[in-house]
């Protein structure tokens, strides 16, 4: 994916390799069926990856948490001992892996809290912000696509397209302060951060509508990004599309143009778009760090980078292993949209 | 090779993009001539609006440090660290991928868990984390850059060479005889390259900016002004002064633009040649 | 020694009260209600102030759990809080506290002198920062009544000490709650309970912590507010933005980029005010790493100092809400700052010529020697005092690198690891030197422990100076042992104080009753306001 903040570029034209690969039948569902085989193994990777890579940072979580106090060394080591990192680096990680296999995630030193108490905070936090991110993205970037594709070459497409590659080049975390420069400081008219009016006391619909207004800005800055992404992708499918035998053949039918775009054209170039979404779900978490630091957002991605800066062994790891179980469910379900909307799959229903 | 540089000639904004950047290339490694000010140095009032004085145009920060000069500095960073990690991830990317799609089997297996096991990490989190712990020197940005970076050429490598494997003239190959190594270096690596080249300036655009948000969240080398730092520095006195946070951001702009754009060019001008079977 | 309220104002009114802006002296009558919404910009994990004695705590726990006494302008310095009055024995070796009648916990429970003897044995002594310090030779806590604790020491301990810590760390937790359980995992470290102005209602981490007025509060009618809630903004300009739209009422701990504060006094109906901090008075500190042999050099040092300027630290990164430092102990604290010390001014030609002396000559690239320097990353300061070294040092001929950590890195770095040649700190004086302060001189301390001399210098002179002046109940001699202590600092350099800064407070005129204390911020509240 050509964006840097969102993380690992991705093809686009093989984004969906091994979906691509010419498999038997209902592709996706089997590869939906051997990412689910295959996670124990994925995730068992990544906590070890995270687990060694805090190992090697300078300095532990008691270092982390006298930075700021002072104090002797009596304290130093009773703390050491108490958080139990007076033992070594593989005793922990096997106590630790010992208590998952039991789904303990584990003690939070830096909170004094239950891991998984801490991470349910935050998590419902960042899914908001994430899921309206990309229902913005997904319906700004695949509707302002589809007007691009219809016409490849027109006005409306070039203006679009101009548009969608400046918002790629635009840095996230530089949209978001021109948007609360000028929507929050000097308009006036939305919250500069955080999440909801404090001490404000509303509850019901008003508190749901404070939270939304709240949302505004971090949406819109992760959205639009991501929107640009998706015009582009769209847009870049029909253009293949068009240039298809069976989209020529239709044409030659003489279907009428609208009802070529949208069954034909569009549908066809969704399927990218669609994986793209898959492929996001970890990428947009990585996002969100920097637009949850813009906005004061305190979401899971802001959560991750305090469990680094603590030194949260357990913490940092929980999150990860948190997130990537949510990969993997979103990917699951891409899996089957993608199995119903593929129109190959239809066509070899219908035609005999 | 020379049709696509013809193409490629022929797409003006890709041109155009192309020369701009390479007046910004040159700008930043001249820079200690053309705008002899040490971008370190305290040199005048603080924050000075911009256009005021002729010393300062561009204006300077609350240190009083020249922002013209810090904004050249700051493009030598951000053009080096971005090479240097999108040539580092592409490196790691292809060795992988190539390694992946010709030992298939377990090694095959292993490989691609450990780029799922990358790929399930948010990117940026596994840089943020890198520079952590590793220090906020160029060196450690370039590997944490390339560390959340390379799937993505790793799994084109490996479909390429998936691919490949199954055309005739590869098939041909191996029923000639020709020793593994030498197919693998000789037939497919040349092969499979061009799709990892047309990948490159993604990878670098996507470098520039992993790299300006990383110094935006105060991992930036101190000792050299970067783009995303000097934005995080004007951040601080937005309301005052937006101008110290608008330049970075636009010199940012209009380097992954170009960036983009040539490309763009280049998908368009390689094109051709994917597309031969 | 008895602190009486009226004495205490009357004292106070003579010192000039009116300077205080928004102080008691100048208020009309308090209003009743409103909840203050403020900004804080850090979000402590352990919030109990008898267990972790710092700002960012106190800013939060002070007006829930609360002192002995606080601190208060003017003579005698002190205000009663959960004590009346204190008295020393001849020998040193026991303090005897009367406690305030009728005072609850907020939970219902009383509050008694068991209390107070559980949170100093079990708490100040074992498990907080700083009371592991002074009252590491605390052997016992009678009590012979609920309203009278006597502390009893190992070894004489100066009545000045105990008196001078009582503020900070002495913060008095209910034993009920406490007891048999393991303090570091008692979840009322995060749900407060104490006798406090106000009750610990909620904390969202990452949003805020809400407080709610206490009705039974012993100080009645106080607290004058309904509430408080520290709305956590971990960005200063998110806050400076918070505060011009009206949606916090006050930042203290200057959590305001000071290049902002300029722009908001102007605003109408925000003031900035400088009070209120004396009491925590920081320092920025060029710390020096003795083992690398050019700094070993007296003479090296003192030309690092000579190539500082310590007013263009003030005006350029405090924009003159800073003061130049003489020596380890502030201005503010006259009680043992002495001005009569060696002094290095600004001067790079002595820096030059001291270097040269020391045989340190330019290279033929005009650099002398190299240094690693390691800003530490509390504060925006800390780090543009790292910016400005650097090029203070290249100008005298010294090549500084910067190396930026992040916190659990720095302090490992320079307190473990002993990792750098010049490091950039901010150490805190809490109204003794014995408190936080001398353990920076101090020699022969384990590594591993923060913010202490880890610097590789020790001298025999100073240690014993600080022996003395940590047994010396006399509380003249003990000043006069002291003022000896800064002009050894001073001779020889061991650390640099650049500057002193206290921080500012941001408030809406609307918000009565700030900086009446030199630990406004980090005190009780009970005395703050809202005008309607």
């Amino acid at each position: 994916m050509a964006r840097g903040l969102i993380g690992s570029p991705e093809p686009v034209a093989t984004s969906g390799a091994e979906a691509n690969t010419p498999l038997p039948r209902h592709p996706a569902l089997l590869l939906a069926r051997r990412r689910l085989a295959q996670a124990p193994i994925v995730l068992l990777i990544v906590i070890t990856g995270a687990f060694l890579l805090l190992e090697a940072a300078p300095g532990d979580a008691v270092d982390a948490y006298l930075a700021g106090l002072g104090g002797d060394a009596g304290l130093v080591a009773e703390l050491r001992r108490r958080w139990g990192l007076d033992r070594s680096g593989p005793t922990r990680f096997l106590l630790y892996l010992a208590g998952l296999a039991t789904g303990d995630l584990g003690w939070s030193v830096s909170f004094g809290r239950p891991v998984l108490a801490v991470i349910v905070e935050r998590l419902p936090i960042t899914l908001v912000l994430a899921g309206a991110a990309t229902l913005l993205a997904f319906a700004l970037g695949t509707g302002l696509g589809l007007l691009a594709g219809a016409r490849p070459g027109g006005p409306l497409d070039r203006l679009l397209s101009a548009t969608a590659l400046l918002l790629n080049a635009v840095p996230t975390f530089w949209l978001g302060l021109l948007l609360v420069l000028v929507f929050a400081v000097r308009l006036r008219w939305l919250p500069s951060a955080g999440i909801e009016t404090i001490g404000a006391g509303h509850t019901g619909l008003a508190r749901l509508l404070d939270i939304a207004r709240h949302l505004v800005l971090p949406t819109l800055t992760l959205g639009l990004v991501y929107a640009a992404l998706y015009l582009r992708l769209l847009r870049a499918g029909m253009v293949e599309a068009w240039r298809s035998d069976y989209v020529r053949a239709a044409r030659a039918k003489g279907i009428p143009r609208r009802r070529l775009v949208l069954r034909h054209v569009a549908r066809n170039a969704l399927l990218p778009v669609v994986t793209m979404l898959g492929l996001q779900s970890a990428t947009l978490v990585g996002g969100s760090v920097v637009v949850e630091s813009v906005f004061a957002v305190p979401g899971l991605g802001r959560l991750a980078a305090e469990a680094v800066t603590q030194r949260d062994v357990p913490l940092l790891l929980g999150i990860v292993i948190v997130s990537a179980v949510l990969v993997v469910l979103v990917n699951l379900v891409i899996d089957l949209l993608y199995a119903r909307l593929d129109p190959r799959v239809e066509l070899a229903a219908r035609t005999p | 090779m020379s049709d696509a540089f013809a193409r490629f000639a022929r797409n003006p904004a890709a041109l155009l993009a192309a020369l701009l950047l390479a007046a910004l290339a040159l700008a930043a490694a001249l820079a200690p001539r053309l705008w002899p000010i040490d971008p370190e140095a305290v040199d005048g009032p603080p924050l000075l609006h911009p256009f005021t004085d002729p010393a300062h145009p561009l204006g300077t920060d609350r240190l009083g440090r020249d922002l013209l000069a810090r904004l050249l500095f700051g493009a030598r960073i951000s053009l080096v660290v971005a090479l240097a990690a999108a040539f580092a991830s592409l490196l790691i990317g292809s060795a992988v991928g190539l390694a992946a799609g010709l030992a298939g089997g377990r090694i095959d297996d292993l490989l691609m868990r450990i780029t799922d096991a990358f790929q399930t990490v948010p990117g940026f989190l596994l840089a943020l984390a890198f520079v952590s712990v590793l220090g906020p020197e160029a060196e450690s940005v370039v590997l944490a850059i390339a560390a959340s970076s390379w799937t993505g050429p790793a799994r084109i490598v490996r479909a390429e060479i998936l691919s490949l494997a199954r055309r005739d003239f590869v098939l041909a190959a191996v029923a000639v005889g020709l020793p593994r190594v030498e197919i693998a270096w000789r037939v497919l690596l040349p092969n499979a390259l061009p799709p990892v080249l047309a990948y490159a300036c993604a990878s670098i655009a996507s470098a520039v900016l992993i790299e300006s948000a990383l110094s935006f969240l105060g991992l930036a080398d101190p000792n050299r002004a970067s783009w995303g730092a000097m934005i995080a520095e004007g951040r601080a006195v937005l309301v005052r002064e937006p101008w110290l946070s608008i330049w970075p951001g636009l010199a940012l702009l209009v380097t992954v633009l170009a960036v983009n754009l040539v490309g763009e060019g280049l998908d368009d001008a390689l094109a051709p040649r994917r597309a031969r079977p | 020694m008895r602190l009486e309220r009226r004495a205490l104002l009357r004292a106070g009114s003579l010192l000039g009260l009116a300077t205080i802006t928004g102080g008691r002296a100048r208020a009309q009558t308090p209003r009743r209600g409103g909840v203050l919404v403020v900004a804080a910009d850090t979000e402590p994990r352990n919030l109990n102030p008898a267990m972790v004695a710092s700002n960012g705590v106190f800013y939060v726990a002070s007006k829930v759990i609360e002192p002995l006494a606080e601190m208060a302008y003017g003579e005698p310095g002190l205000t009663p809080r959960l004590a009346l009055a204190f008295e020393g024995s001849k020998d040193g070796r026991s303090v005897t506290l009367r406690l305030r009648p009728n005072v609850r916990f907020h939970d219902g429970k009383p509050f008694s002198s068991a209390d107070v003897a559980w949170s100093a044995l079990e708490l100040w002594k074992k498990h907080q920062n700083l009371g592991r310090v002074v009252f590491k030779d605390l052997e016992a806590v009678d009590t012979p009544d609920p309203l009278t604790a006597i502390l009893r020491f190992a070894t004489p301990t100066p009545l000045q000490l105990v008196r001078n810590a009582l503020p900070a760390l002495t913060a008095v937790v209910p034993r009920h709650l406490y007891e048999g359980t393991d303090p570091l995992a008692n979840p009322h470290n995060q749900k407060l309970v104490g006798t406090g102005p106000f009750r610990f209602v909620e904390y969202r981490p990452g949003q805020y912590y809400r407080l709610e007025r206490n009705p039974d509060y012993w100080d009645a009618p106080r607290p004058w507010l309904d509430g408080i809630v520290f709305r956590v903004l971990p960005d200063r300009g998110a806050i400076a933005a918070a505060l011009e739209s009206g949606e916090i009422r006050l930042a203290a701990f200057s959590a305001v980029p000071l290049a902002d504060m300029q722009r908001l006094a102007k605003v109408p109906g925000i003031a900035v005010i400088d009070k209120g901090y004396e009491g925590i008075t920081y320092q920025l500190t060029v710390e020096i790493n003795h083992r690398r042999k050019e700094l070993a050099d007296l003479r090296v040092r003192r030309a690092i100092a000579h190539a500082i300027d310590p007013n263009f630290v003030v005006e350029r990164i405090f924009l003159g809400y800073a003061k130049p430092s003489t020596g380890p102990v502030p201005r503010f604290d006259t009680r043992f700052y002495t001005a009569e010390v060696p002094t290095y001014t600004y001067d790079p030609k002595r820096a030059e010529a001291l270097l040269d002396e020391a045989g340190l000559r330019r290279g033929a690239d005009g650099v002398r020697f190299t240094v690693e320097l390691l800003p530490a990353p509390w504060f925006e300061q800390t780090r543009q005092m790292g910016d400005y070294l650097r090029q203070a040092l290249k100008a005298v001929g010294i090549e500084a690198k910067l190396v930026v950590k992040d916190p659990a890195g720095h302090q490992k770095a320079v307190y473990t690891d002993h990792a750098f040649d010049l490091a950039i700190g901010s150490p805190v004086y809490r109204n003794d030197p014995a408190i936080s302060t001398t353990i920076l001189y101090q020699g022969g301390l384990p590594p591993g422990v923060p913010f202490s001399n880890q610097y590789g210098w020790a001298d025999s002179a100073m240690d014993d100076l600080i022996a003395r002046a940590a047994r010396e109940l006399d509380p003249t001699a003990r000043s006069e042992l002291y003022r000896r202590f800064q002009r050894l600092a001073a001779e020889h350099l061991p650390l640099i104080p650049v500057v002193e800064f206290t921080f500012l407070t941001v408030a809406s005129t609307s918000v009565r009753g700030v900086a009446d204390n030199p630990r406004w911020a980090t005190s009780h509240w009970a005395d703050t306001w809202l005008e309607a």
